[in-house]
C-alpha cells in the first residue's frame, strides 16, 4: 500500500492510468502481431497506432522483416507518450487486411477468383479475442493500481 | 463449478442456436468442420467460434484456483439475393436476442457487433451479414 497526501492523489492517478494506458497499447499491438498469419510478413509487419486518427500509410512491397517489429506509430512517438483522453488506435491499412482478421469479411476480388478466403492459420475470429482479453486484461491491471494506492 | 470442459461451452453456444433457429420458420444452421450444400436464394445460418486464453483470476494451481476463458463467436447470415435486406434482419434480430449479454450455464455473452453487411459473400449468390460477439467462462479448480 502507497501512502499519497490529498494534494498528489490527482497526479498520482494520472501518472498511473498514464502509464496503464500505454503498457495495454503496445500489449495489443503486440498480441495483433503474434497473431497475425504470416507468408511474406508484409501483413504482420504493417500494424500501426494513430493518435487520434487510424491513418497510415502501408508498407511498400517487401522484402519485410520474420519476426516482430517494434509498436509503430503513426503521428506520435509509441509506446512512449500515450496519453489519457486520446484514442489509440491500432490498425492495418493494408487493403487485404480485414480478409485476414478471421471474420470472413472484406476479401479482396482478386483473392476470391482465385478461391483464397483468408488464412488458415489464424481462421478464428481472433481480432475480436485479442480485444476481450485486453478489456480484461486492462481491468485486472486497474485493480492492481487501486489496490496498490 | 469445476474445469472448464471446452465442448460444454460449445454445446451451450450451439445448441441455443440451433434450438431457436429449428423453431419455425426452421432455418438450416451449419457449424464448424461439417459440409453443406446450400439451395441458391434458399435462407441458413453459419456458427464458428474461436476460443482465447484461459486468464488468472487468483493464485493457486491445479485446485483452488480460479480462471477466466474467452473467446468469439461468428454467426454468418445468409438470405437470397434481390429480395432486399429484411428476412436477414429478421434472422439477424432472432439471433440477437439469444446472446445479446445473456448468461448461459456459466457463459457470460457481451454485447452484440451486428448484423454487418459483408461484400463479396462465400458462397457467392447470396446476401450476407455477419454478428459476432466475445463471451467468457469461468473455472473453479
Amino acid at each position: 500500500m502507497m501512502i499519497i497526501p490529498p494534494e498528489r492523489i490527482g497526479g498520482h492517478m494520472e501518472f498511473q492510468i498514464n502509464q496503464l494506458l500505454r503498457a495495454v497499447v503496445i500489449e495489443s499491438d503486440a498480441r495483433a502481431k503474434l497473431g497475425s498469419p504470416v507468408d511474406t510478413g508484409r501483413f504482420r509487419s504493417d500494424w500501426q497506432i494513430g493518435e487520434n486518427d487510424p491513418d497510415g500509410r502501408p508498407n511498400i512491397d517487401g522484402p519485410f522483416p520474420n519476426g516482430i517489429t517494434p509498436p509503430k506509430g503513426t503521428n506520435y512517438a509509441a509506446g512512449f507518450d500515450e496519453k489519457i483522453g486520446n484514442v489509440y488506435h491500432i490498425h492495418n491499412n493494408l487493403p487485404y487486411a480485414e480478409a485476414l482478421s478471421g471474420t470472413g469479411q472484406g476479401i479482396p476480388r482478386s483473392w476470391k477468383a482465385a478461391g483464397i478466403t483468408g488464412s488458415k492459420q489464424n481462421s478464428g475470429a481472433w481480432v475480436d479475442v485479442i480485444s476481450k482479453e485486453m478489456t480484461n486484461w486492462a481491468q485486472q491491471e486497474y485493480q492492481k493500481i487501486l489496490r496498490r494506492t | 463449478m469445476a474445469a472448464v470442459d471446452l465442448n460444454d461451452i460449445r454445446k451451450t453456444i450451439e445448441g441455443r442456436l440451433n434450438d431457436e433457429l429449428q423453431a419455425a420458420p426452421i432455418i438450416p444452421v451449419v457449424f464448424a468442420n461439417q459440409s453443406f450444400d446450400p439451395d441458391s436464394n434458399s435462407s441458413f445460418v453459419q456458427c464458428l467460434l474461436a476460443f482465447g486464453e484461459d486468464e488468472y483470476l487468483s493464485q493457486g494451481g491445479t485446485t483452488n484456483s480460479n480462471n477466466r476463458l474467452v473467446g468469439a463467436v461468428t454467426i454468418n447470415i445468409f438470405t437470397g439475393q434481390n429480395i432486399g435486406a429484411g428476412s436477414n434482419y429478421v434472422i439477424g434480430n432472432r439471433i440477437r436476442d439469444l446472446y445479446n449479454r445473456q448468461v448461459v450455464s456459466g457463459v457470460v455473452f457481451d454485447p452484440i457487433i451486428g448484423p454487418s453487411l459483408v461484400s463479396n459473400p462465400v458462397p457467392e449468390g447470396f446476401f450476407q451479414t455477419q454478428i459476432r460477439m466475445t463471451f467468457e467462462a469461468y473455472e473453479d479448480l
